[in-house]
């Protein structure tokens, strides 16, 4: 099946490694190294320069070059010296241009003049002079805090990521701020699963050495994720190589198309497929029992009664059966630990957690699944086995000098699993199989993207980070995504207080990462005992098209007294807001770190070291619109002067680790080139400061070591929960703060093993005319709502025929009397309606009907190209249905049924 | 020596970027798509592949295009790269009826992507695309002739590596040893261009 052979692994130079790399005869994408020249983009137009900056088309950040010729940018190229995208440039970034000088977008502040706010009222803007602009919103924020100081939030998106932190910190030192909106769901629950696995909270397979990969929900790698471009090309180069690719979607996305199995399957069953693989990998003993007694819990005893990990009576530690001395010990003193068996301890006979698994998975069988998931049993057979197989089980392999494991198998996951009721349950179910394999964090497994890092440089640590070790279980901690600061989801559940501060209350949900749950307290904030906002200050996002019915979001945003907004258009979200702010383009501002501590969108590996980019202006921005660091400087300083600069600057100092001899003055207005280099200095030397990238290419790159990329060499400890004991104290802990509380709450996915649950919208309720799941995707031109105004773009979807209409199973689509060119009618189960044309394909599976979505249907007429594109899915569910919330990780449970009728 | 172009639908991801980037390259205006991706499905449920063809000129060595220009204006240079010179053409299409590959393009007026009114960018790039005459992938001749080590805007922005340019004769050697072909060879233009087809890994 996989036709190549194993070999040691040589850490090779970026450059030498480089897949551009040139030769005299052929040129282009070799995948073989093949010379030591690093390729280099000549500039063949006649004049002009070509400035090193960053792209933010979507948030990956590539680095790239920028073609200015008289002032006027004529190409954008992919930056061959930077890792960060080595050298490519995907259907986004290359469009950048047509954004920059698109005629649609603001450059100056403005107005609204009529008072009445909807998707059909022309706001009558009016053009402001930045002075009244900042002046207004000043006084209106601080009226607003002083009469309430829950009344006011602020909402963004992770398009606009590190403008979305400095928004946060921004509008908490100008005016006290602390509330978020939170619309932009991305991956609630996966980046916690992911970090209790790897202590990375973004993870991945492990590309150039894996051999067997399975995806759910995803098409990480060929149309989207946390750094595309770069793992397009590891990617493709191992598909060549012979990876075999199995892609579970109900629709046909680019994961699919170059899957090598795509499996067809029914939307919310994910977690079914996953657990029959399991039971299979059980059955079967395609295990890596090892791993289990090293790197997991799986030899806990399990209490019979209670279901608890018993533990040691002073330290806590759970106890093993150590077969050495024939007694159960904490798990650090088990010479020789039982992974299967039931013990008599105490009087109790106690199975271990392994043993109890082995009961939990039998029933769910690959026929059990069958009926689920409508994938046949022989093919989850089949995908088990290949997957066990390749596992290499019990293999090292020597890289750098260091023996690790050898497990050139990986589960990937993305938004698809997570936008689900039971989103943890359904993302522990398919990823935990990276652990019964022995793959997560080994050589061609499942490995964080940066899951530490020891500094920039080999004598300043400055910019490390590592997860620490909670000592009761063994368990590798996590260090928190961008900032790296360290995070342990075991503490959290250990000694917070659980007592609400925040109206998306998270502190309800120890291990969430997100704050959706403000969606449902602000529809019913007499039943959380939350506040209401009446004030938003909205950056870069698309609030009221993301989160539901946008009919039902702008009735929330119609009843506030005071918007802001800041955009580069007049979205949709603007037909709701009284000011908006112009931000410049990307190409026309200056950005601290692009990728903070590069453990959340850079790919780590041997041959991608650490990469700091320079994020500068190619061109000056129009009317002088203001980055969002000029932007939020200027609030900031005239909120409050010295005490509210030093707050701010204070805050950013320590979220980008800079050193006291480097930090720009406190009490000033932050000036931006000042912090930058102060940032820089801090993290890599003296040497590299602004000057430095400006002077030098704007790429600084610093090989990474091997226990920076693959955690767990030789003895170092750390163990991924298995068996997760940690839940039944959030279960109780959660419950006796809700009931303190009197608020309802849903606590029953809190259980120690993980189970495939239904949403609530799965099976058929009374009448069967809601027979159609719709499911969106995005595929590799579009994301969010950056690219739905994009010329380019806008003619690669008018012209593929799929992205602005809705995608059906033909078969189903005939018995339905439906044809391709059909205008159609979806009606969900919440009474919602969606329209659009019906394109019938072979590609989609008989229950479903697809589009892709991200801000699309645009009502705004200011935004002439997007207006009236696509069709926007999300608008048929209800977004204020508490039943609808994962409510242990906030994830918005988007399965929904409809009928289809031709209009 | 012949360039030539190998295009590895095994590594292809369908992303559109070739597309994209040789438009900003070029600065084509609305229409003209000198480069672009069609996705075909074959099969039937569940059995199903998509078909992914990045689409460019073929640069045949006996191109129809060039036969049947009546104005000489559609060439073919020594190194097999086909090309219009555009102060000789006379928009009479002749060549778009000929072509297999339906690669030409024709400017039917000067609209730019936002109507009459060019934006900055499309202001300094359209005047090289004149209004009445046909456009087509020019494998980047500019910057071969520049000297670029990577000329090809396409090959250059590709995410996935699935693109090669270089000397035909390699190109075709490379492609053959891999299952590779030619497509519509049957017309017997011989195209410049091979694709390696996506087969399955067992």
């Amino acid at each position: 099946m996989i036709d190549m052979t194993k070999q040691d692994i040589t850490r090779r130079g970026f450059v030498a490694a480089s897949a551009a790399a040139v030769t005299a005869g052929l040129v282009g994408c070799s995948s073989e190294p093949a010379g030591n020249d690093a390729p280099v983009n000549e500039p063949v137009k006649p004049a002009g320069e070509w400035i090193p900056t960053t792209c933010n088309m979507c948030f990956n950040n590539c680095s790239i070059l920028a073609h200015v010729v008289d002032g006027v940018v004529v190409e954008l190229t992919g930056n061959p010296a930077s890792p960060v995208g080595n050298g490519h440039i995907c259907a986004k970034g290359a469009a950048g241009i047509m954004m920059l000088y698109d005629p649609d977008r603001i450059t100056k502040p403005l107005k609204r003049t009529n008072p009445n706010k909807g998707f059909d009222q022309d706001p009558g803007w009016q053009e402001i002079s930045w002075d009244e602009a900042y002046a207004t919103i000043d006084e209106k924020f601080k009226a607003a805090m002083a009469a309430d100081p829950k009344s006011c939030a602020g909402a963004s998106m992770v398009a606009g990521l590190n403008g979305s932190v400095a928004r946060s910190v921004a509008l908490g030192c100008a005016w006290g701020v602390s509330e978020g909106f939170l619309s932009d769901i991305c991956g609630a629950g996966i980046h916690v699963v992911e970090a209790l696995f790897t202590t990375n909270g973004n993870a991945k397979p492990d590309y150039e050495n894996c051999n067997y990969l399975i995806q759910f929900g995803t098409q990480a790698g060929t149309a989207t994720r946390h750094g595309f471009n770069m793992t397009a090309d590891m990617f493709a180069q191992r598909r060549k190589n012979g990876l075999k690719l199995v892609n579970f979607d109900p629709h046909m996305s680019a994961g699919a198309d170059k899957a090598d199995i795509w499996a067809p399957i029914r939307p919310g069953s994910d977690a079914a497929a996953a657990l029959a693989i399991a039971n299979v990998l059980t059955e079967e003993g395609l295990i890596d029992y090892e791993f289990l007694k090293k790197r997991s819990n799986a030899c806990s005893l399990i209490d019979p009664d209670t279901k608890r990990v018993l533990r040691a009576a002073e330290t806590n530690k759970a106890l093993y059966w150590d077969n050495a001395t024939n007694s159960a010990l904490p798990y650090d003193e088990a010479a020789d630990p039982a992974l299967e068996g039931t013990f008599e301890v105490d009087g109790k006979q106690c199975e271990t957690a392994f043993e109890v698994w082995k009961k939990h998975i039998a029933p769910m069988t690959p026929e059990w699944a069958e009926e689920i998931t409508t994938i046949p049993a022989a093919t989850l057979r089949q995908v088990a086995e290949e997957f066990g197989k390749a596992a290499c089980i019990g293999e090292t392999i020597v890289v750098d000098g260091v023996t690790l494991p050898y497990r050139p198998v990986a589960v990937d996951i993305f938004s698809g699993v997570s936008r689900h009721k039971h989103c943890i349950l359904s993302t522990w179910s398919c990823l935990m199989l990276n652990n019964l394999v022995g793959s997560t964090n080994a050589v061609g497994g499942f490995v964080g993207f940066g899951p530490a890092c020891n500094g920039w440089t080999d004598d300043n640590p400055n910019a490390g980070f590592r997860g620490g070790i909670w000592e009761e279980d063994g368990f590798i901690e996590s260090t928190s995504l961008m900032i790296g600061a360290p995070h342990s989801f075991y503490s959290n559940i250990r000694n917070w207080d659980y007592n609400p501060t925040t109206m998306g209350l998270t502190e309800l949900q120890p291990l969430s990462e997100d704050g959706h749950f403000i969606h449902i307290t602000q529809a019913h904030p007499e039943t959380y005992h939350t506040g209401t906002i009446k004030n938003l200050f909205w950056y870069a996002c698309n609030p009221i098209k993301w989160w539901a019915n946008a009919d039902e979001q702008a009735e929330r945003f119609k009843k506030m007294d005071f918007i802001v907004g800041v955009d580069l258009y007049l979205n949709d979200m603007s037909l709701f807001s009284d000011i908006m702010l112009p931000e410049a383009c990307y190409l026309e501002r200056w950005d601290v770190l692009p990728h903070w501590f590069l453990n959340h969108r850079m790919v780590g590996s041997m041959t991608s070291p650490w990469t700091i980019g320079l994020w500068q202006p190619v061109v000056p921005a129009k009317d002088g619109a203001p980055g969002f660091l000029e932007l939020y400087a200027e609030i900031v300083d005239r909120a409050g002067g010295a005490a509210s600069n030093q707050a701010f600057i204070g805050t950013l100092n320590a979220m980008y680790r800079v050193k006291p001899e480097y930090s720009v003055p406190l009490d000033q207005k932050l000036n931006q080139e000042a912090f930058i280099d102060s940032v820089l200095k801090s993290n890599i030397d003296e040497e590299h400061g602004l000057e430095w990238f400006r002077a030098n290419g704007g790429i600084y790159t610093h090989d990474r070591t091997v226990d920076e990329v693959y955690i767990w060499n030789d003895d170092v400890p750390g163990r991924v929960p298995f068996y997760w004991d940690f839940m039944f104290e959030a279960k109780e802990k959660v419950e006796a703060k809700v009931a303190e509380l009197d608020i309802p709450w849903e606590t029953d996915d809190y259980i120690p093993l993980p189970e495939w649950r239904p949403g609530q919208d799965f099976y058929p309720k009374d009448d069967p005319a809601y027979d159609i799941f719709p499911v969106y995707y995005t595929n590799a031109a579009n994301t969010d709502s950056w690219t739905v105004q994009n010329a380019w773009l806008n003619e690669v979807n008018e012209d593929d025929g799929v992205t602005y209409c809705i995608e059906m199973n033909s078969a189903t689509a005939a018995a339905k009397g439906l044809a391709s060119g059909d205008q159609v009618v979806l009606t969900s189960t919440a009474g919602y309606q969606v329209e659009g044309k019906l394109v019938v394909t072979e590609g989609i599976h008989p229950e479903c009907v697809s589009s892709v979505v991200g801000t699309w249907d645009a009502k705004s007429k200011q935004m002439t190209i997007a207006h009236g594109k696509g069709v926007n899915l999300v608008s048929l569910l209800p977004g204020t249905d508490a039943s609808r919330i994962d409510h242990l990780v906030s994830a918005f449970d988007q399965l929904i049924r409809c009928k289809i009728e031709k209009k | 020596m012949a360039y030539g172009m190998l295009i590895d639908q095994k590594k292809c991801v369908g992303c559109h970027a070739c597309s994209v980037a040789c438009k900003e390259a070029h600065g084509t205006p609305p229409g003209v798509r000198r480069s672009h991706v069609v996705k075909e499905i074959e099969g039937t449920y569940p059995n199903v592949t998509r078909n992914i063809v990045p689409m460019l000129c073929m640069h045949c060595e006996n191109a129809p295009c060039v036969e049947v220009c009546p104005s000489g204006a559609s060439q073919k240079r020594e190194d097999g790269i086909v090309w219009i010179d555009k102060t000789k053409c006379i928009g009479c299409k002749s060549c778009m009826m000929a072509c297999p590959y339906d690669a030409r393009y024709y400017r039917e007026d000067e609209l730019g992507y936002f109507g009459e009114a060019l934006n900055e960018y499309e202001a300094v790039m359209y005047p090289a695309m004149p209004k009445g005459t046909v456009d087509k992938c020019t494998f980047c001749h500019e910057r071969i002739d520049a000297g670029a080590s990577q000329p090809n805007a396409c090959v250059m922005a590709c995410p996935a590596g699935a693109r090669v340019f270089g000397d035909l004769a390699e190109i075709k050697a490379q492609a053959e040893a891999d299952g590779g072909y030619q497509l519509l060879a049957e017309e017997g233009t011989n195209p410049s261009v091979w694709y390696v087809p996506a087969k399955k890994n067992q």
